[in-house]
């Protein structure tokens, strides 16, 4: 987890991922960011994320993103 | 039957008379027939189309279903993780065997109608330099709606292969969704896990909801029927006599040609979603003010919204997690030119989306070019955006000013207007003519107001046209800060049906329907 909120907060420094729980349907990431974070993932935790995964529930929150993680390792 | 059409009025009338009169348990069935009665109506000939498609997406995404749920089975009675990935992986591929054939058979059908005489076409082009025997033309028919409601299926199996919702298992629900008669021919398109409940549970009448769209319908129908259609004697004109003109009217029928889309597609929309609101079904919202965009990816997401959201999530997002993607960038990374593999990252997906717009809205090359464009604008806009910024500090431009924005939203419409040439113009030839033409005698002085009747238009029509989008730059202002049906609703009876008479007469009298005219066909229905 804390590997996870390094690589959040290093690329969306302006984004308290602590608070958040509506990234994608407050508009803080978009369908840009969510691919950026995708490749950083995958790198950093040698996982594959298949477009089952690629689904809002996912990616509104450091905990979804985390459970995700936990789910492909 | 148009939707603008008395014909289809008295249609939607009588269907939202029945669907509230069987109740809440008999609204699907009305549904069905009305869907349907209107495809009797626009032409018998499309409903094999459609049905095909309907019941190749239900069984297919059956077939997947069932799958999926052997599989979760199969996996809650396996401990051995290899086992459990050899199961996934045996299942995934006879899935995808489902997926490639509804593919095959329902975009297959959408190819070979839309897309035939155009590979023909380009291929003679070829054939004829070379004096080959050319490929005669095939009689094909468009059937009416083939690219709404086939993404609209698409969209269907993908979720089900990608496990976002189960398959639908009753066949009346999922052929109400795909011919909804308020969407069927110029969208929004619609997902179906956000129609499938409305449709499946029913509604209580409401007057609310009853006023709210008749609100919208009309507000739709002055959009189409005095704005659009009056724009469209002037841009006919000029884009079809192209060689005639130069100068400056080919940037007013530009211009014009910009509002007349918007009116004519937006306000199909209005009327749509405003039937749609009387049956209580909510559409997805398509445009929200896209002229008062700053940035051209700005306006992609408030133009016809529901298609660019379907590129997104079915072609930019698979594509920019593609194996192709990844193996790229693995091997850029590898060779120490992480950059150049970030590149290709960037600009793949895009340029894929869109030439995949431009192909979707039609098979001509002007198309084909004018998604190019947007590809260029929008990846441009990306690389550049860390220059941009640097270039408004070191300008100390104030990005905050009123002025600054207002600047923005000229840029964004110049930018918009320059790609409407290709999207307006008949032929690449044309639209590369029509800028040629712009620019080699540009004098004011070609607008001669005198002259009017040359194209197609009265002194009435001008000024008609003057207070329309004056109208609707208002409209689209308020809007903006409030919601204009609700203020309406909350004025007192006498004030609310002065609104509605005017509208209704606003449309009677300036609407596009003397001797001479019949109400033009929605611009977007031909795609």
């Amino acid at each position: 987890m804390d590997k996870l909120r390094e690589i959040l907060e290093e690329n969306w420094p302006d984004i308290d991922f602590d608070e958040e729980d509506q990234l994608l349907d407050s508009g803080l990431m978009d369908s840009v960011s969510v691919v950026t974070l995708i490749g950083l993932l995958e790198d950093e935790f040698d996982i594959s994320i298949s477009m089952e995964y690629i689904q809002p529930k996912y990616f509104q929150s450091m905990d979804t993103i985390w459970e995700m993680i936990e789910e492909l390792q | 039957m148009t939707y603008t059409s008395l014909k289809f009025m008295l249609f939607a009338a009588a269907t939202l008379l029945l669907y509230y009169l069987v109740g809440r348990k008999g609204q699907k069935y009305v549904l069905l027939l009305a869907n349907i009665a209107f495809f009797v109506l626009v032409g018998p000939k499309f409903l094999p189309f459609i049905l095909f498609t309907i019941l190749v997406s239900y069984f297919c995404a059956r077939g997947i279903g069932s799958l999926w749920d052997k599989t979760e089975a199969e996996l809650a009675n396996c401990t051995e993780v290899s086992q459990k990935k050899e199961i996934k992986e045996a299942s995934k591929k006879k899935a995808r065997t489902y997926l490639i054939l509804a593919f095959i058979g329902i975009v297959g059908v959408l190819v070979v109608c839309k897309y035939s005489n155009f590979v023909a076409n380009s291929m003679n082009s070829l054939l004829s330099a070379f004096s080959a025997p050319v490929i005669p033309d095939f009689k094909m028919i468009l059937p009416i709606g083939i690219s709404f409601y086939t993404f609209m299926a698409v969209s269907y199996l993908l979720d089900v292969f990608w496990k976002r919702y189960p398959a639908e298992k009753n066949l009346l629900l999922f052929a109400v969704y795909l011919s909804y008669f308020p969407h069927v021919v110029q969208g929004p398109i619609d997902r179906y896990d956000k129609i499938k409940p409305q449709i499946e549970s029913g509604v209580a009448f409401s007057y609310e909801n009853l006023t709210y769209g008749a609100q919208l319908v009309l507000w739709g129908l002055i959009k189409k029927l005095v704005l659009a259609d009056r724009i469209g004697l002037f841009v006919d004109t000029v884009y079809d006599g192209w060689q005639n003109y130069t100068g400056v009217i080919f940037v007013v029928a530009t211009v014009l040609y910009s509002i007349q889309i918007y009116a004519d597609f937006s306000g199909c929309i209005d009327i749509v979603t405003g039937i749609s609101e009387m049956l209580g079904i909510k559409l997805t919202q398509n445009f929200n003010h896209p002229y008062f965009s700053k940035t051209m990816p700005e306006f992609w997401r408030r133009w016809h919204m529901s298609l660019m959201e379907w590129f997104k999530d079915y072609i930019y997002l698979p594509v920019s997690v593609s194996a192709l993607v990844k193996k790229v960038k693995k091997k850029t990374k590898a060779k120490n030119r992480k950059k150049a593999g970030e590149l290709f990252a960037t600009c793949f997906p895009t340029l894929i989306v869109w030439l995949a717009t431009g192909i979707w809205h039609g098979a001509s090359w002007t198309f084909v070019a004018w998604g190019l464009f947007h590809a260029i604008l929008i990846i441009g806009g990306t690389l550049l955006e860390g220059t941009f910024k640097k270039m408004t500090s070191a300008l100390k431009i104030q990005t905050e000013n009123f002025g600054w924005k207002l600047f923005q939203m000229a840029r964004t419409f110049t930018l918009c207007c320059i790609g409407r040439v290709f999207f307006r113009a008949d032929s690449l030839a044309s639209a590369f003519g029509i800028f040629a033409r712009t620019f080699s005698s540009f004098a004011f002085s070609n607008l001669d107001l005198k002259k009017l009747s040359t194209f197609g238009m009265t002194e009435i029509d001008l000024a008609v046209i003057l207070i329309g989008i004056l109208i609707l730059w208002t409209v689209s202002m308020l809007q903006e800060r409030m919601g204009v049906r609700e203020t309406i609703a909350k004025q007192n009876i006498i004030f609310r049906w002065i609104i509605y008479f005017a509208a209704i007469y606003i449309i009677l009298i300036f609407g596009m329907y003397g001797p001479s005219f019949n109400a033009a066909d929605f611009i977007y229905a031909g795609f």
